[in-house]
C-alpha cells in the first residue's frame, strides 16, 4: 500500500492492503506495456537520415524518450513495493534491454557498425573454406567465436551471419542478465540493491562492445566464470587459514591501520552457497571448459579473467589456489603453440606498450577528445563525464558499505583488478574501454549501494525520488554516450548493395580503397583483395583535392586493378572523427573524376564506386 | 515448486528429434532457425548441468547456456583443426551428447535407480 499511495493517505483510506498490492501489481504491468506501445508507435517517425553528429538522440522523437522515462520510473516504483515481484521486475528489464539495445536494429536498415562486417567476413571465410589461416588475420589465431558463428550459420542455412548479427546487442545483453544476477546475489541478500544494480548496468553499458563480436561473447563467459567462483568457491570462515605466528609478529610492527587493512582484506565472506564436494568438482570442470573457450576465442579476455581470478585467489577470496596457475598455463600454451603466425612480426604490437601507461591513456582518451567535429567532441566529453560519474558514485557506495561493515572485499578487488591491464597494452586505443566494461559489474553494484543502506531504506519516498533521479540522469547520458557515433555507425541497404556490386566486379588481387575506415567492407572473400583507406591519407590532401596522393595510394600495392568506394557512412566518419568540412569527400570525388584518372562505374544514393584507370 | 526429474530429459530428447527433423527431413520450414538455435544454445549444456543437481533454475539456465556455447564451439573447433570441418558431423556429435546426457538422467532418476541409491545410502 505504502508503495503506491502517500503514507498519509494510506492511513486515511479504508482500502485493504491486498487490494492495494493488486493495484501496485497492475500498475507495474500497465506502465511498462504503455511504455512499449508508445515506443513502438513512435519508431516509424525516426528518420536516421537527418541525424547530426550528436548521434541517434538528435532524431529521436520526444515520445520515445517519454516511453523510456515511463519505463525507468515504473522500475523505480516497482522497487519501492514491500514485496518485490520478480516477474514484474524482469518484465521491466527485458523491455528496457529491448528498447535501449534493439532500437537501432528496428529504425536502421542493414546491421550497424563496421566491425560487424569484418567479423561476418571471418565467419564467411570459415564457412567457405572449412579452415582458418592465421597468416591472414590475427583473429584467426583465436577463432573460437568465428568457428561457432560459421557452424551456426551453416546449420541454420542462412546465407551469411548478418541477419543474426543484427540482433547481437539485444541477445548479449539478455544473456549478461543471468550471471550478473548471480554475482550481485552472492554479494547481498537485499534484492532491491541487486535489481537496481542491474538497472544501472544497462543504463551505463554505453561502451558498445556487445555487437556481433568475440569480445561481446567473451564478456558473457567472463561473467559466468566470476559468478561460479563467487557463488560456490568463496573462502568460508572455517576454511580461511589463520594468520601464521611469524606473519602476525611481522604485522605487529606496522601501525594499527595497516593491521586493520590486512584483517579486512583477508576476512572471509559471509554469503556462501553450500555445496557438495562432487558438485564443486563438476562446477570446476565446467569453469575450466568455459575458460578453454575464452582462450580459444579472444586474445584479450583471458587476461581479464586471469587478472580477476588471480586477485581473488591472492587475497584469499576464493579457491582453488591452483586455478590461476592452470589458467595461465592454458593461456600460455595457446599463445605459444597456436598463435605463432600472428606473433611473428607482431611481437611489438603485444609488448610495445608494456609499462607505457601514458601511451595507453593518450591513445584511449586524449586522442579521442581532441579529434572530430564540435558535436563529436561533446559526445566524447560526455563519455568521460559519465564514466567519472559512475566510478564516483561507486566509490561513494563502497565507502557507505564499508562504514556499515559489509564485507565487500571480493567485489572491490573485482572493480580494481581490470585496471591492472592498463600497463600491458593500449590495445589500439581501446584498452580503457575494455577496462570500463570489465569493471562495470562491481562498479554498478556499488553505485546502487548508497540508496539501499538498510533493508527498508529504499522504500521511502525521498529515496525512491533519488533512485529515479539518478536513473533518469544515467538514461539521459546513455542516449548520448551509447549512440553518439551513430551517424557513422549506421549503414544503409544502398551502401551494402554498393559493396556487393564492388565484390561482384573486382577481380581477385585488386586493391579496394574505402572512402574512410568504416562501412560495409571485407564481409566476403576478404582474403582475395588488398585493402586501403583514405583515412590513411593526410586530411589536408583530401581538403586540397590532391589527386596525386590518391593516385599514389592506388598504385602503392602494385595490384592489377584498384577501386575506390565512397559510401554515406564513410563520408560521415570523415567529417565526424577527423573534422573534415561537410562535402569534402564529394569535392574530392569530383576532382578525381575531372582528372581523368578515375572512372565512375557505379553511382547510387549512398554509394559510388570509382575505378582507377592505369 | 516441485521438481519434475523427467521434464528436462524429455525436453532435450524432443528438441533433438525436432532439430534432426528440421535439419535433415523437413528442411524448408520457417521455424527451423528457432528450433536449431534453441537446441544448440541450451540442450548440450543442460544435458550435463542437470547432473550437478544445483536445485536453482536460474543458475542451471546460465550454466547450461555457457556450457552449450563451449561444447558447440570446442566440438566444431576440434573438427576444424583436424581438417574435417563438417557442420553436419558437429551437429551429430552434439545430438549424441544431448541424447546421451538425457538418457542417463532418465536412468539415474528412474524409480529403480532411486531405490538402489536409497538402499546404498541407508546401509
Amino acid at each position: 500500500m505504502r508503495s503506491v499511495l502517500p503514507l498519509r493517505m494510506t492511513s486515511l483510506l479504508p482500502i485493504k492492503p491486498h487490494i492495494v498490492t493488486h493495484l501496485s501489481d497492475i500498475t507495474g504491468v500497465v506502465l511498462p506495456f504503455a511504455a512499449i506501445v508508445l515506443w513502438s508507435l513512435s519508431l516509424p517517425s525516426v528518420d536516421v537520415g537527418r541525424m547530426t553528429d550528436l548521434g541517434l538522440v538528435s532524431v529521436l522523437p520526444v515520445s520515445i524518450i517519454i516511453a523510456l522515462v515511463i519505463l525507468t520510473i515504473s522500475f523505480c516504483l516497482t522497487l519501492r513495493q514491500p514485496k518485490l515481484r520478480m516477474p514484474i521486475i524482469l518484465l521491466h528489464l527485458f523491455l528496457l534491454i529491448f528498447m535501449l539495445y534493439g532500437i537501432t536494429t528496428l529504425v536502421e536498415e542493414a546491421p550497424r557498425f563496421t566491425a560487424v562486417y569484418w567479423n561476418a567476413g571471418y565467419t564467411e571465410y570459415i564457412m567457405r573454406t572449412g579452415t582458418v589461416d592465421p597468416s591472414l588475420d590475427a583473429y584467426f589465431s583465436w577463432p573460437g567465436f568465428f568457428v561457432l558463428s560459421a557452424f551456426v550459420t551453416r546449420i541454420t542455412e542462412y546465407h551469411d551471419i548478418l541477419p543474426l548479427a543484427a540482433w547481437a546487442p539485444v541477445f548479449f545483453n539478455l544473456i549478461y542478465l543471468g550471471p550478473l544476477y548471480m554475482i550481485f546475489t552472492s554479494a547481498t541478500t537485499d534484492k532491491r540493491l541487486v535489481w537496481l544494480g542491474l538497472l544501472f548496468f544497462y543504463l551505463t553499458n554505453w561502451i558498445g562492445q556487445d555487437y556481433f563480436s568475440p569480445q561481446g561473447f567473451n564478456f558473457f563467459l567472463y561473467l559466468v566464470i566470476i559468478a561460479i567462483l563467487l557463488k560456490w568457491f568463496k573462502v568460508t570462515t572455517e576454511a580461511q587459514p589463520r594468520i601464521p605466528g611469524p606473519l602476525r609478529q611481522h604485522l605487529g610492527r606496522f601501525s594499527p591501520p595497516v593491521q586493520g587493512l590486512y584483517t579486512w582484506l583477508t576476512a572471509p565472506d559471509t554469503l556462501c552457497t553450500p555445496s557438495q564436494p562432487r558438485q564443486r568438482i563438476a562446477l570446476l570442470i565446467c569453469l575450466v571448459f568455459v575458460f578453454a573457450l575464452v582462450v580459444f576465442s579472444h586474445p584479450l579476455t583471458p587476461f581479464f579473467v586471469l587478472a580477476s581470478v588471480t586477485t581473488l585467489v591472492i587475497f584469499r577470496r576464493c579457491t582453488p589456489r591452483w586455478l590461476p596457475i592452470l589458467m595461465a598455463l592454458m593461456t600460455g600454451a595457446w599463445i605459444i603453440f597456436m598463435t605463432q603466425a600472428f606473433l611473428v612480426g607482431h611481437l611489438y604490437f603485444v609488448t610495445g606498450d608494456l609499462g607505457q601507461v601514458s601511451n595507453t591513456i593518450t591513445a584511449n582518451v586524449t586522442a579521442r577528445v581532441m579529434q572530430g567535429s564540435p558535436e563529436h567532441i561533446f559526445i566524447v566529453v560526455m563519455r568521460v563525464v559519465m564514466t567519472a560519474a559512475i566510478w564516483g558514485l561507486a566509490f561513494v557506495g563502497a565507502v557507505f558499505r564499508l562504514r556499515r561493515r559489509y564485507r565487500d572485499v571480493s567485489y572491490i578487488l573485482l572493480a580494481i583488478a581490470p585496471f591492472s591491464l592498463i600497463v600491458a597494452n593500449s590495445y589500439d586505443g581501446e584498452m580503457l574501454l575494455r577496462i570500463y566494461l570489465f569493471s562495470l559489474p562491481p562498479m554498478v553494484f556499488f553505485a546502487a549501494a548508497p540508496f539501499y543502506t538498510t533493508s527498508n531504506s529504499g522504500m521511502s519516498r525521498k529515496m525512491t525520488a533519488a533512485v529515479a533521479g539518478v536513473s533518469l540522469i544515467l538514461l539521459g547520458g546513455f542516449l548520448f554516450t551509447r549512440y553518439g557515433n551513430e551517424r557513422m555507425d549506421y549503414i544503409t541497404y544502398a551502401e551494402v548493395d554498393g559493396a556487393h556490386y564492388l565484390y561482384s566486379i573486382a577481380p581477385p588481387h585488386s586493391l579496394l580503397i574505402a572512402g574512410w575506415d568504416v562501412g560495409p567492407m571485407q564481409f566476403q572473400d576478404f582474403e582475395k583483395y588488398s585493402y586501403a583507406s583514405l583515412a590513411d591519407v593526410p586530411s589536408n590532401a583530401i581538403t586540397a583535392q590532391d589527386v596525386n596522393v590518391i593516385v599514389q595510394l592506388a598504385q602503392s600495392q602494385k595490384t592489377s586493378d584498384a577501386y575506390l568506394i565512397i559510401t554515406r557512412s564513410q563520408k560521415a566518419a570523415a567529417e565526424l572523427s577527423s573534422g573534415l568540412a561537410p562535402g569534402a569527400m564529394d569535392r574530392l570525388e569530383d576532382a578525381l573524376l575531372r582528372s581523368g584518372k578515375f572512372e565512375l562505374i557505379y553511382s547510387k544514393p549512398d554509394a559510388q564506386i570509382l575505378k582507377y584507370a592505369y | 515448486m516441485k521438481r519434475l526429474p523427467w521434464l528436462w530429459p524429455a525436453i532435450i530428447v524432443l528438441s533433438t528429434v525436432a532439430t534432426c527433423l528440421v535439419t535433415f527431413v523437413i528442411t524448408d520450414i520457417a521455424v527451423r532457425p528457432f528450433i536449431v538455435l534453441w537446441f544448440l544454445f541450451v540442450c548440450p549444456g543442460m544435458a550435463l548441468v542437470r547432473f550437478f543437481r544445483l536445485e536453482e533454475l536460474v543458475v542451471e539456465w546460465i550454466l547450461a547456456l555457457a556450457l552449450s556455447f563451449a561444447i558447440d564451439a570446442i566440438v566444431a573447433g576440434i573438427l576444424l583443426y583436424a581438417g574435417s570441418w563438417s557442420p553436419t558431423a558437429t551437429l551429430g556429435i552434439l545430438m549424441g551428447i544431448s541424447l546421451g546426457g538425457a538418457i542417463l538422467q532418465i536412468r539415474l532418476d528412474s524409480p529403480i535407480s532411486l531405490i538402489r541409491r536409497t538402499r546404498v545410502s541407508t546401509k
